[in-house]
């Protein structure tokens, strides 16, 4: 059962995030765009999600609003590398629509561990597996 | 070319006006002439007939005097001694003399009766002055044939020939005489007063012609000045439109440089935007997967210190991307930025962090001639934008001694430049937040201004400047909805100027 649903449309990012992640000893899943993880959290119990906000089909933004309509508790954290020009900040409107917390590409990993750590109930097996 | 019409206008009235004048004159004196020509010509056949008939009758006298007169002159000169014989001869000669001259009188007298009775005068001015003139004619005649009459009888002969051509008495001849003198003298009168009556008429009409000519040549002055003063109010006119329409057209010109100019900064904002964040999604492996590697390395690991300078690296390119985002997003600004902050405490933090950073030879200075204003923009964005600046005019100034000076003020909208005012898209606020940063350092080449905002664009030594500080204010005041400006002379100095829009509900 997975607790952290990554969703980004570039592989190496997911791969990245879940890298670090799975590192620290958090259980992690990866879907490459919004109607994946929509479909995903159908089956799934999902403590955290961590998305990306432009992506092809469902958008980050549009995930965040299904996601705080279905699941208001759920925590959303939200990632960009920069977004469209011209359009209005995503991060900040992703912060408006519900989002816990945002971060830009490229983050460090402290930024990220911080971020999860805050948002994810506390568990004892965390701090076990991360510091294995 | 209206000048000319009207020119030729007023020269063809003008010339009409005189022309009207002059054929009036020319009446008018055409009339008098004819008034002296009629008067001339009514008294012409008496004078006609009067000389026709006098020669008539000198000639008859001539022939029937002039032989017997001849014939005895000559007898008395050729017997000039006065002896018996011929004092006896010359009465003999006196006698005859006499006798022929009673004979050439009878004939001459005959011969005016004639005259006189041959056609009656038409007028009694006419028959008084015919009379006149053949009893007139008659004594000359008989004066001339008188040496050989008594001179006691001289005195009476031109009364005998009135007397004898006109049957009438001596008072008769002499009131006859008297009558045709005064008719003469009123006639005379008569024609003085007509003549002196055209001569006013024709004094009149030349006075009158006078004084329309002196009125012409003054409407025609008045005309030339009105003109001339059209012309010069007319050129005056046009002149002033041309500067207008010259100034028109330059702020013109400016607005479309400057709109050209943030159409080039926004399509190069819409590139360096995607790349951004494509770079950006990029350089997530390289930092999160190094910081990773890294925390599972002992301190002493040489690719530990490799790790770290790829970490470096990264956050280094992280930081450029932010910054051609920031620029990016202002060039690109559409719905602006909704942050604010008060202006003037803002600044004052940051030059104090500025100065703490400025060599000693290099003073800063700050002119707040406003106590506070709120403007549209974060206070770590003004930071930004302050500090790029100030930053800037340091380095322009590095190797010399000299000021920095900001100065800040507030200034309607009506006082703005109107090309920085036409570049900008939203330009609603009536008040504006300027702020001055002026150096007296190295300045900016002519060819460079226009690059000023570009990104990348430096002319810094590599390895100073990454050509984003620029960029990267612009895309913060664009953002503001406000404008920024550059002026700069080499070796002088230069001076950049923002415009920010005040809020107005805040204060």
């Amino acid at each position: 059962m997975s607790q952290i649903l990554i969703v980004d449309d570039d592989p190496m990012v997911r791969y990245t995030i879940q890298r670090v992640l799975s590192s620290h000893g958090f259980d992690c899943h990866a879907v490459d765009n919004g109607r994946e993880a929509l479909r995903y959290l159908l089956n799934n119990v999902v403590e955290l999600i961590i998305t990306d906000i432009i992506m092809p089909d469902v958008e980050g933004i549009e995930l965040i609003i299904a996601v705080k309509e279905s699941c208001p508790q759920l925590p959303v954290i939200a990632i960009s590398g920069g977004g469209r020009v011209g359009a209005p900040e995503y991060l900040n409107m992703a912060s408006q629509l519900g989002a816990s917390r945002s971060l830009r590409k490229p983050f460090d990993n402290e930024e990220l561990i911080a971020a999860v750590r805050e948002l994810l109930p506390a568990k004892p097996s965390d701090s076990a597996s991360g510091d294995a | 070319m209206k000048n000319l019409k009207r020119i030729v206008l007023s020269a063809v009235v003008i010339v009409l006006l005189i022309g009207v004048l002059a054929l009036d004159g020319h009446r008018r004196a055409d009339s008098s002439t004819r008034l002296v020509g009629a008067v001339r010509d009514s008294s012409l056949p008496i004078v006609l007939s009067l000389q026709e008939m006098r020669a008539s009758v000198l000639r008859i006298v001539a022939s029937t005097t002039e032989h017997a007169l001849i014939q005895t002159l000559s007898k008395r000169s050729a017997h000039g001694d006065k002896t018996v014989a011929s004092e006896e001869r010359e009465r003999e000669l006196v006698d005859s003399g006499r006798k022929a001259y009673a004979v050439g009188r009878s004939e001459l007298t005959q011969l005016f009766i004639a005259a006189r009775d041959k056609e009656p005068p038409a007028t009694a001015l006419r028959r008084d002055a015919e009379m006149v003139s053949l009893a007139t004619t008659y004594s000359t005649l008989l004066h001339t044939a008188s040496p050989l009459v008594d001179d006691s009888k001289n005195s009476d002969v031109e009364l005998l020939a009135y007397k004898e051509i006109f049957e009438q008495s001596e008072e008769e001849i002499l009131v006859a005489i008297q009558r045709m003198l005064d008719a003469e003298t009123a006639h005379a009168a008569d024609s003085l007063a007509q003549s002196a009556n055209n001569t006013s008429i024709l004094r009149d009409s030349v006075d009158k012609a006078m004084w329309l000519i002196v009125l012409s040549f003054a409407l025609f002055t008045w005309a030339v000045l009105w003109i001339h003063a059209g012309e010069v109010r007319a050129r005056a006119l046009a002149q002033k439109t041309a500067e207008n329409l010259a100034e028109q057209i330059k702020i013109r010109q400016i607005a479309e440089t400057q709109l050209i100019a943030a159409q080039k900064l926004s399509g190069m904002g819409t590139m360096l935007g995607g790349i951004a964040h494509s770079v950006n999604n990029q350089l997530v492996p390289i930092l999160s997967l190094a910081q990773l590697m890294r925390e599972t390395l002992p301190n002493d690991s040489a690719t530990r210190l490799d790790l770290d300078h790829i970490i470096e690296s990264a956050k280094n390119a992280r930081r450029t991307l932010g910054d051609v985002l920031a620029f990016a997003r202002g060039a690109n600004a559409e719905g602006g930025t909704t942050d604010s902050c008060e202006a003037i405490a803002c600044t004052r933090r940051i030059l104090d962090l500025a100065k703490s950073a400025m060599p000693t030879t290099i003073q800063l200075r700050s002119h707040f001639e406003i106590a506070e204003a709120i403007i549209r923009l974060g206070a770590t964005e003004l930071e930004n934008l302050l500090l790029n600046l100030v930053g800037n005019a340091r380095d322009a100034m590095e190797g010399r001694i000299g000021s920095i000076d900001i100065h800040a003020t507030i200034i309607d909208v009506d006082t703005m430049p109107q090309s920085l005012l036409a570049s900008i898209p939203n330009n609603a606020a009536s008040r504006y937040l300027r702020y001055e940063v002026c150096d007296s350092g190295s300045g900016i080449a002519q060819a460079d201004m226009e690059h000023l905002f570009d990104p990348f664009f430096t002319t810094k030594a590599v390895g100073k400047g990454t050509g984003l500080g620029l960029a990267v204010s612009y895309g913060i005041v664009r953002r503001a909805e406000g404008a920024i400006s550059a002026d700069s002379e080499l070796d002088k100095g230069s001076c950049f100027a923002i415009y920010l829009p005040v809020l107005e509900q805040h204060l």
